[in-house]
C-alpha cells in the first residue's frame, strides 16, 4: 500500500491537534456529568443553600439584563452611528471588562464604590452603601457582562443598511420613530443574542461579585460563589449546582446562536 | 515530510518532558507547605530563619483557608509535604482522605479577637455591642477553623446569663459575608468596608496595625484554637519535613510564632513552691495561659454565684449551714488551662492545689468539678449563711466541697489556686 499524501497527512495533523483540544474542552464537562450521575448529585439536602443560590443569581441577572439593555442600547447605537474624537479609546473602555481579570475588577469596584471608596462617602450622603448588597452583585454583573451586550448591539446596529434608514427619512421619520420602526427590528436579532450571552456572562460572574459584594446566602452568595464556598464541605452539591450551569451556559450559548444565524442577513 | 517529522518529535519531547518535570523538582530539597492563612507572617519568618540553618533547602508555601487546603489535599490530589491546619477538624479531613502519615502534633494555639475599622463607623465598644443593630459584621464562612472557633464563642456567650441566646441570634443576623479565609476576614475590616470581624490575635499583623482596632475578648469566654501539623504519606522529603516541624516546636520556632502573637505550646516550668502573698487578694496560677488575682467584690461581679447548702462533720459536730460563692470550674476556666493537645485527656491529670492563707493545702482533681466528669459544685465561696465571711476564720473567701462528708477540704483564708500537672510518665 502506497504511503499516504502529503495532502492526507495535512488532514491527519489537523484531525489530531483538534481532538486534542476538543477532549480538553469535553472531558470536564462529562467528567462532572459522570460524577454527578455517579452519586446522584440531585438528592441533595436542601439546606446547602441550592435554592436561595438560584433564586438570587435568575433575580440579579435579570435585574442587570435589564440595567444593560436600558443603558447599554443607547451606548452602541452612539458607538455604531457617531464619529467623535477620542471614539477608539471608547471603545477600548468599554472592551477593557471582558479582558480585565474579575477580581481586578471587583477590587477597582471597591474602591470606587466602596464605603471608604472614592465615591463612596457621596453615595453614603444619599443613603446608598453598595457593598455586602444585593445591589452590590448587580452592579458587579453589570460591570462585567454589559461589554458583551454593547459589542453585539454595536455590530447589530452597524449592520443595518444606511439606506434604508435615510430612505425612512426621507418620508419624514425621525429620531425615536426611526429607531423604534427600522432600526430595532432589523437588529434585533443581534440584539437578542448578545443580551443572552452577556446574561450568561453575568451568571457566571464571580470574582467582581465576591470582592465588592461579599458571600452570604440569599442576599449575595450567587450560584457561583455557592460552589466556591460549598465544595469544601460538601463537593456534591458544589457538582450538582456546577451542572446546572454549565446546562444554563450551553442553552444560552445556543440559544444565542441561533438568534444569530440570520441577523447577519438583512431581512 | 522532514521537517513536519522533527515538528512531531519535539512536541513528544517536549509533552513527555512537561510529565517528567514534577520529578525532577523532587530531587532537589524543596518542601511545600500547605498552612492556614492565619500562619503566612509567622511561617514566612520562620522559614527564612530554616533556610538559612539549612543551605540548599527551599521553602514553597500554599496559604489558605485550612477547609480549602484539605479539600485540595484530598479531592485535588495536590502534592505537599506538610499540612498545618488552624483546627484538628481540617487535619481529620485530611486524615480521613488518606494523605497524613503518622499522628499531627499540635505546635501553635491561638485566641480569637475582634477588629475594627480604626474609625469605628459602628462605634464598636465590647462584644456586646456586635448585637446592635444594622453592625455589619464579616466572618469566615463555614468550615473554615475561624469561623468553627467563633460558632464555639457564640455557644458560650448564648449559655451566659449576662449574654444569652438573643444575643448570639442578634449577632448572626448581622453577618453580612461570609469569607473564604480569615485574612480576608481583616482585609475587609482593615477596608473598612466592614464594622466589624471576628479574626485571630495574631491576624492584628503590623501591616494592619493601624487600620484596625483589636477589641480583646475577655479570656473567660474566649476559645483557645490549636493549630496541628502533620506530614504527607507520599512526601518526598520526610526527614525534612520532621526537621521543619522539630524546628517550629524549638524555641526559636515558638518564640518566632509569639512574636506574632500566637500562644506558644510550651507549658513553662512552674515554681516547686506556692508563695503566699498577703494582699488579700486569691491568686489563680499554675499551668495556665490567663493568671490573674480575684477579690471577693470580682467573684460577686464578674462570675454568677450561687448559694448552695451544705452539711459536713468538723471534728464530732455535724455543721449545716450554707454558703455562697462561685464555682471553681468557673474560675478555673476563665483562666485558660494550658493544656498538651496531643495527649488524650490531658487535663484528667491535672489538679488545682488549693492554699490558704496559714499554708494550709488541699487538692482538688480536675475530674472533679468538669462537667463531663464528676461534676461537682465546688465552691469558692464569700458568703456564709448571708453574710459575708468573717476575716477571723483566716480571710474573706473560702473553698466548699458539698459533696465530701468531713469539712477538711473547706480550706478557709483561700489565697491561692495553682493548676498543676501530675509526673509524666518516664521516657
Amino acid at each position: 500500500m502506497p504511503l499516504p499524501s502529503v495532502h492526507n497527512w495535512r488532514k491527519i495533523a489537523l484531525s489530531a491537534a483538534s481532538t486534542l483540544f476538543l477532549l480538553l474542552l469535553g472531558l470536564p464537562l462529562l467528567a462532572l456529568l459522570a460524577r454527578a450521575v455517579n452519586s446522584r448529585a440531585w438528592e441533595q439536602s436542601s439546606d446547602s443553600g441550592i435554592t436561595q443560590a438560584i433564586l438570587l443569581s435568575i433575580v440579579t441577572t435579570s435585574f442587570t439584563a435589564g440595567l444593560t439593555l436600558l443603558l447599554g442600547t443607547p451606548l452602541a447605537y452612539v458607538l455604531a452611528r457617531w464619529s467623535f474624537p477620542l471614539k477608539r479609546l471608547v471603545m477600548v473602555l468599554v472592551e477593557l471588562p471582558v479582558v480585565l481579570p474579575p477580581a481586578v475588577a471587583g477590587l477597582a469596584l471597591l474602591v470606587a464604590f466602596g464605603r471608604r471608596g472614592l465615591f463612596g462617602p457621596p453615595l453614603e450622603s444619599l443613603g446608598i452603601t453598595l457593598p455586602f448588597t444585593t445591589a452590590a452583585v448587580v452592579v458587579a454583573q453589570t460591570f462585567v457582562a454589559a461589554p458583551f451586550y454593547i459589542r453585539a448591539a454595536q455590530v447589530g446596529f452597524q449592520g443595518v443598511n444606511m439606506e434604508i434608514e435615510d430612505a425612512a427619512r426621507v418620508d419624514g421619520a425621525g429620531g425615536l420613530t426611526l429607531f423604534r420602526h427600522i432600526t430595532l427590528p432589523l437588529s434585533r436579532r443581534a440584539l437578542a443574542a448578545g443580551l443572552v450571552l452577556s446574561w450568561a456572562r453575568a451568571l457566571g460572574e464571580f470574582g467582581a461579585t465576591i470582592l465588592f459584594a461579599g458571600s452570604l446566602s440569599g442576599r449575595t452568595q450567587t450560584m457561583p460563589l455557592l460552589v466556591y464556598k460549598v465544595f469544601e464541605r460538601d463537593i456534591d452539591a458544589a457538582i450538582w449546582t456546577g451542572l446546572l450551569l454549565v446546562g444554563i451556559a450551553l442553552a444560552a450559548l445556543l440559544l444565542s446562536q441561533w438568534l444569530n444565524r440570520k441577523s447577519g442577513v438583512d431581512s | 515530510m522532514k521537517p513536519r517529522f522533527v515538528v512531531a518529535c519535539l512536541l513528544i519531547i517536549a509533552v513527555l518532558s512537561i510529565g517528567l518535570w514534577p520529578a525532577a523538582a523532587q530531587e532537589s530539597q524543596t518542601l511545600t507547605i500547605f498552612a492556614a492563612a492565619s500562619l503566612t507572617d509567622a511561617f514566612t519568618e520562620i522559614s527564612d530563619a530554616f533556610i538559612a540553618d539549612h543551605p540548599g533547602v527551599e521553602i514553597v508555601f500554599n496559604f489558605g483557608g485550612s477547609s480549602s487546603l484539605a479539600t485540595q489535599l484530598v479531592e485535588g490530589g495536590a502534592p505537599a509535604d506538610l499540612f498545618a491546619s488552624a483546627n484538628a477538624r481540617q487535619m481529620t479531613v485530611a486524615q480521613e482522605g488518606e494523605r497524613i502519615a503518622g499522628k499531627p502534633m499540635t505546635f501553635v494555639k491561638n485566641r480569637l479577637v475582634l477588629i475594627v475599622p480604626a474609625d469605628n463607623p459602628a462605634a464598636i465598644q465590647s462584644l456586646r455591642d456586635l448585637a446592635n443593630g444594622g453592625v455589619k459584621l464579616v466572618v469566615a464562612a463555614e468550615g473554615v477553623p475561624v469561623r468553627d472557633y467563633t460558632n464555639t464563642l457564640l455557644e458560650g456567650l448564648a449559655a451566659d446569663p449576662a449574654y444569652g441566646e438573643g444575643y448570639r441570634t442578634a449577632v448572626i443576623a448581622n453577618i453580612v459575608s461570609e469569607e473564604e479565609n480569615v485574612r480576608q476576614v481583616s482585609a475587609k475590616v482593615a477596608l473598612g468596608e466592614a464594622d466589624a470581624g471576628i479574626v485571630y490575635r495574631s491576624d492584628v499583623t503590623p501591616d494592619i496595625n493601624d487600620q484596625v482596632i483589636a477589641l480583646p475578648i475577655p479570656d473567660r469566654l474566649n476559645t483557645i484554637a490549636t493549630y496541628p501539623i502533620a506530614i504527607t504519606n507520599d512526601s518526598a522529603n520526610p526527614e525534612l519535613a520532621q526537621q521543619f516541624i522539630d524546628y517550629l516546636l524549638s524555641d526559636i520556632g515558638q518564640d518566632t510564632l509569639v512574636e506574632w502573637n500566637f500562644i506558644s505550646v510550651r507549658i513553662p516550668e512552674l515554681p516547686s513552691t506556692i508563695s503566699l502573698l498577703d494582699d488579700g487578694m486569691v491568686h489563680i496560677n499554675g499551668q495556665l495561659l490567663n493568671p490573674f488575682t480575684l477579690t471577693v467584690e470580682d467573684l460577686r461581679a464578674n462570675y454568677a454565684p450561687q448559694t448552695l447548702d451544705v452539711t459536713y462533720m468538723s471534728g464530732e459536730d455535724t455543721v449545716s449551714t450554707t454558703f455562697t460563692g462561685v464555682l471553681l470550674w468557673d474560675i478555673i476556666s476563665a483562666a485558660q488551662p494550658n493544656l498538651n493537645a496531643d495527649v488524650r485527656n490531658d487535663k484528667l491529670s491535672t489538679f488545682i492545689v488549693a492554699t490558704g492563707s496559714d499554708g494550709y493545702q488541699a487538692v482538688i482533681a480536675w475530674g472533679e468539678i468538669d462537667p463531663e466528669f464528676g461534676n461537682q459544685p465546688i465552691l469558692v465561696a464569700f458568703e456564709e449563711a448571708g453574710s459575708p465571711i468573717a476575716e477571723e476564720s483566716g480571710g474573706a473567701i473560702q473553698l466548699v466541697i458539698p459533696g465530701d462528708a468531713r469539712g477538711g477540704r473547706y480550706v478557709s483564708g483561700l489565697v491561692d489556686l495553682s493548676l498543676r500537672d501530675a509526673p509524666p510518665v518516664a521516657k
